[in-house]
């Protein structure tokens, strides 16, 4: 049963001379349960790829399917509730609310749709995460790492039928990008949780189940691992 | 719930947004307030000066000759006081049984509408009711002397509107006042939408991510309306409180300015000028900030919703935008000045604003400073004496034409003439002037001989006027033609005429008949006419007065310009043909001296006119108060004084309001460049670490950075220039429809076309240094803490 189906995807920026094309007739499918990586050199149309499915950037055409449902249909504001329940998205540089401490950062998503978050499990992902002590810190006093646990934890919070990490260890150690992939990793296996990663780390992406290789916004390869 | 926790914490954790977002909403709401006030304490000292004056709206003035006339004014007295308001009755009885009443109405409430437009038709109506035939009564608009009653509308109703007309007058009042501050408020709206702009754009990133992760377009707009909403609060609870203080201070200092001394009595400034809050405009003022705050914050949430959440969180655009390669500044100021134009400009919606509100700020202190200081000099120039004032106060003796009266003067009996000194003497010995000039004036009536005149000129004025030593001074700003002495020496004439028919004068002598003139009693009218048929040289008006020609010459030292002379307006005004001659001689009786002409001063008018100014200015009740004890002594006096002070007292409040705007307006402006240029360094500290790490020395960067701000107080000081010059061409061109001759009236307000294109200039170029100063200080504060951060952390 495919989760996750994107059929012909295109993405250009500007016109004319300027014309760039990112994303070039892309079509793959995802099963549930899948850890896939992405990977190319840059500007190949990773991210954009992965904000496409995420919806937080629209196509010039194509399609993307989710669940059967096509993504792309709906307006913003079902957009938005679709990236709150149906999607986690984690980026290289955490991308969390300042004015928000740990806690707050991870229950957003749930507290904007209006859910109270059940505190067993916010106290359980906290320490799955490792990041109980630090749960009423402001971003700004956390480490790299104990920022993407945060962002991972905002993610994975919801349930969301895909899990987008863009470049997720691109901005650490090796000691912190191990255990952030190892709970990546332990999400996509307890969880069942559908995951994309991008990344450029080779070790990443050979722990994936599919690696799929981009270059000039075009698939050269996919294969299993 | 989510959205209020958000924008409570976005509040307390960016305080510097939020400090300058509320300093924002406060000088906006703070303008308006003060505005307001001001209107509504104006339009209140308005009202009470007039109801101090006339307590009434209208006054009913009836005569009555009958009891049942009587009877029907207490009907309508009756009637107006059970419904309407109160009625006070003045009654005056003649002989005849024939009374005059005035009825004064003060109505305690507007009239009602259906009862028709107007409150002199509705009185009539009234009176009509009570018994009086309706032709009987006179309304303003049929005003018929053969009328019993007259009704007469105060100017009370003005400002206080009882019936349509005053109503619709207004109307007209409000909305001009609104109009002025509707332009103020629309510009308003744009320094709250600056702020609340900056805010957002400053956490688009994070307005991004939280799409991204799936809070709707309208949470996200809740947020920033939620944020307006507290910010609202505080800050039109400030700017109500700036603005009634800036207000209050406004009409404090207007009052200390000397208005209230000039144009009322103290018991009057004391009961009618007082501050007034007007609550309805207190919160048309709140209702306005509030919508204004809510309207930005909402558009701004509607802005940042606008883009995909991918171009906010990356701070990357769909569209390619085209970079200028060649900037004004790069070419004068090198990579450095090239970077500063691409860094404003790449903002340039924030660049606009912050360009426009400067440029508001400087326009409005440039123009408004020149019209304050071209209107302050011309009534300096007034008081320099280059318009025809020679000081400020004049003092008239009159010697009229009965010599019956003079006569009775001992001075006359004693030495044949009039005793002006003796005037002189009271003004000098009062101990509150300065030492008073003097002119002795007279005319004759001429047939004038001179060849260089045609028909139609040939009858003329002859004005002698004899100045005493210090007025001959300084009417010739110490260059005489002739000195005093050598005029008084030969007893000679400087002459001139007004309307420049003389030009090329050169005889040393003038020639005319001298016209006596013999007034005539009503009861020898007739026969003398008939006897001196042809000795009537006037009819109608003149037909008293009988005329015998006798034909005389006057020595003439020089000739003057009567450009020259012209600006002492009354020497010229109505003269033809005017000699000066000095004090001295008149005294000597060289004047007199001369047979025919002594016949001629007998009989003819002589004016003295006594100038001098108060030697302390707080002396002027001891001036009018000299004038009241010496009515005796002058005719009359003329009061410069009291108009210059008026005039002036009204420029100095002029000043200080436009002052108190200038300053607030300086105020939004100022916080709108900190707002805009700090956040701008703040939101690049990691492109300015960028820099510093790939080698750009503090010197370069500190270049940079007074490149940017200097540019936007280039660009503000050059649109405000253009702006100016284009105000005073429109100047130039209304004053020249409504004087008729722009020059002229330029030169009048400004001395001279030069000085009316140069002053603004000079002036925006005064206020663009400090703009500058502010501009450098909004930059380099934020810098300098930036500074002091590692650039790795950065």
């Amino acid at each position: 049963m495919e989760l996750l189906t994107i059929e012909n995807l295109c993405k250009t920026y500007g016109k004319g001379e300027n014309e760039v094309k990112a994303l070039d007739g892309i079509s793959f499918s995802v099963p549930k349960g899948q850890m896939l990586a992405i990977v190319g050199a840059s500007g190949s149309g990773k991210s954009t790829l992965l904000h496409i499915i995420g919806a937080v950037d629209r196509p010039t055409s194509g399609k993307v399917y989710l669940d059967g449902q096509d993504v792309f249909k709906q307006n913003n504001s079902n957009l938005a509730i679709f990236r709150r329940r149906q999607v986690g998205l984690i980026y290289q540089f955490y991308n969390l609310i300042p004015v928000l401490n740990a806690e707050e950062n991870m229950t957003l998503p749930m507290i904007m749709d209006g859910r109270k978050p059940d505190p067993a499990h916010v106290n359980k992902m906290l320490e799955d995460l490792g990041i109980a002590s630090r749960r009423y810190h402001l971003p700004s006093q956390l480490s790299g790492g104990q920022q993407q646990r945060v962002s991972i934890g905002r993610a994975l919070f919801n349930s969301p039928s895909v899990v987008l990490a863009d470049e997720p260890t691109g901005n650490l150690d090796s000691k912190n990008s191990a255990e952030i992939v190892g709970l990546l990793r332990k999400s996509n296996k307890e969880l069942n949780q559908t995951m994309i990663i991008i990344t450029h780390d080779e070790k990443i992406a050979l722990q994936c189940d599919r690696i799929i290789t981009l270059s000039d916004g075009k698939i050269i390869s996919d294969s299993n691992n | 719930m989510f959205a209020r926790k958000l924008a409570w914490r976005y509040i307390k954790e960016q305080k510097r947004h939020s400090v300058l977002t509320i300093c924002s909403i406060t000088a906006a709401v703070g303008l308006v307030v003060m505005l307001f006030t001001l209107l509504g304490t104006t339009l209140r000292c308005c009202y009470e000066i007039q109801y101090n004056s006339t307590p009434f709206h209208a006054t009913v003035t009836a005569i009555i000759d009958n009891k049942e006339q009587r009877e029907y004014i207490n009907n309508f007295v009756e009637d107006f006081r059970e419904n309407y308001g109160t009625a006070d009755l003045y009654i005056e009885e003649a002989e005849d049984d024939i009374s005059r009443i005035d009825i004064y109405c003060f109505f305690d409430k507007p009239l009602p509408i259906s009862t028709g437009s107007r409150l002199d038709l509705f009185i009539a109506d009234m009176l009509a009711k009570s018994g009086f035939d309706r032709n009987e009564i006179a309304v303003e608009s049929d005003r018929d002397i053969a009328r019993r009653i007259f009704i007469i509308k105060s100017n009370l109703s003005l400002y206080n509107p009882i019936d349509n007309v005053d109503r619709a007058q207004w109307i007209v009042i409000i909305a001009v006042a609104m109009v002025f501050v509707a332009f103020i408020i629309i510009a308003l709206r744009m320094l709250i939408d600056t702020a609340f702009e900056i805010s957002s754009k400053e956490r688009e990133r994070q307005f991004g991510v939280l799409q991204s992760i799936g809070a709707t377009p309208k949470q996200i707009t809740q947020i920033m309306t939620v944020e307006g909403l507290f910010l609202s609060v505080v800050g039109i609870l400030l700017g109500i409180a700036l603005g009634i203080a800036a207000a209050y201070l406004v009409f404090v200092l207007v009052i200390k300015s000397g208005v209230a001394e000039a144009f009322f009595t103290t018991e009057l400034a004391e009961k009618a000028l007082n501050f007034h809050i007007e609550p309805i405009m207190l919160v048309i003022a709140v209702v306005v900030g509030f919508l204004w705050v809510m309207l930005s914050a909402y558009g701004t949430g509607l802005r940042v919703i606008k883009k995909m959440p991918v171009e906010a969180i990356s701070a990357r655009s769909n569209t390619v935008k085209k970079i200028k390669n060649n900037t004004v500044f790069g070419k004068l100021f090198g990579w450095e000045g090239m970077l500063a134009s691409r860094n404003n400009f790449r903002q340039k919606k924030r660049f606009t604003i912050s360009v426009v509100s400067l440029t508001a700020s400087i326009t409005l202190f440039a123009s408004a400073t020149t019209a304050i200081t071209a209107v302050k000099d011309v009534i300096l120039k007034r008081g320099d004496n280059t318009s025809g004032i020679l000081s400020e106060f004049r003092f008239n003796y009159y010697r009229p034409y009965d010599n019956s009266k003079l006569k009775q003067d001992i001075g006359y009996q004693k030495y044949g003439m009039f005793m002006y000194h003796e005037r002189e003497d009271r003004i000098k010995k009062s101990g509150i002037f300065t030492e008073p000039m003097y002119m002795i004036s007279t005319f004759l009536e001429c047939a004038d001989k001179s060849e260089t005149v045609d028909e139609n000129t040939y009858y003329k004025i002859v004005y002698f006027n004899f100045l005493n030593r210090e007025m001959y001074e300084k009417i010739f700003e110490g260059k005489p033609p002739v000195s005093y002495d050598e005029l008084s020496k030969n007893n000679s004439y400087i002459m001139y005429d007004n309307n420049g028919e003389y030009t090329g004068f050169s005889s040393d002598t003038f020639v005319f008949n001298a016209l006596e003139n013999v007034r005539i009693e009503e009861e020898y009218k007739d026969d003398i006419r008939s006897e001196y048929a042809d000795k009537f040289i006037y009819d109608g008006i003149n037909d008293y007065v009988f005329s015998e020609e006798t034909e005389q010459s006057v020595n003439v030292a020089a000739y003057v310009d009567t450009q020259e002379l012209s600006k002492y307006l009354h020497l010229s005004i109505g003269s033809e043909v005017t000699f000066i001659g000095t004090a001295d001689s008149f005294e000597s009786g060289e004047y007199m001296r001369e047979p025919d002409l002594m016949m001629l001063s007998n009989s003819a008018p002589h004016d003295v006119y006594f100038y001098c100014d108060l030697l302390d200015a707080d002396d002027y009740q001891l001036a009018a108060d000299f004038y009241d004890k010496n009515k005796d002594a002058f005719i009359d006096y003329s009061d410069e004084f009291e108009s210059m002070r008026r005039t002036v007292a009204f420029v100095s409040a002029v000043n200080i309001i436009a002052t108190a705007l200038n300053i607030i307006f300086a105020l939004i402006a100022v916080i709108n460049m900190i707002n805009i240029l700090s956040t701008g360094i703040i939101n690049r500290r990691r492109e300015i670490a960028a820099y510093q790490c790939i080698g750009m020395s503090e010197k370069q960067l500190n270049k940079m950075t007074i490149l940017e701000s200097l540019q936007y107080v280039f660009v503000s000081g050059i649109v405000s220039m253009i702006l100016c010059e284009v105000i005073m061409v429109l100047t130039v061109v209304l004053m020249n429809i409504v004087a008729g001759g722009a020059e002229n009236a330029v030169d009048y307000l400004f001395g001279n076309m030069f000085n009316a294109f140069v002053m603004p200039v000079l002036r925006v170029i005064t206020a663009l240094v400090p703009a500058f100063l502010a501009a450098l200080l909004a930059s380099f504060i934020p810098l300098r803490k930036l500074k002091k951060q590692p650039l790795v952390e950065r």
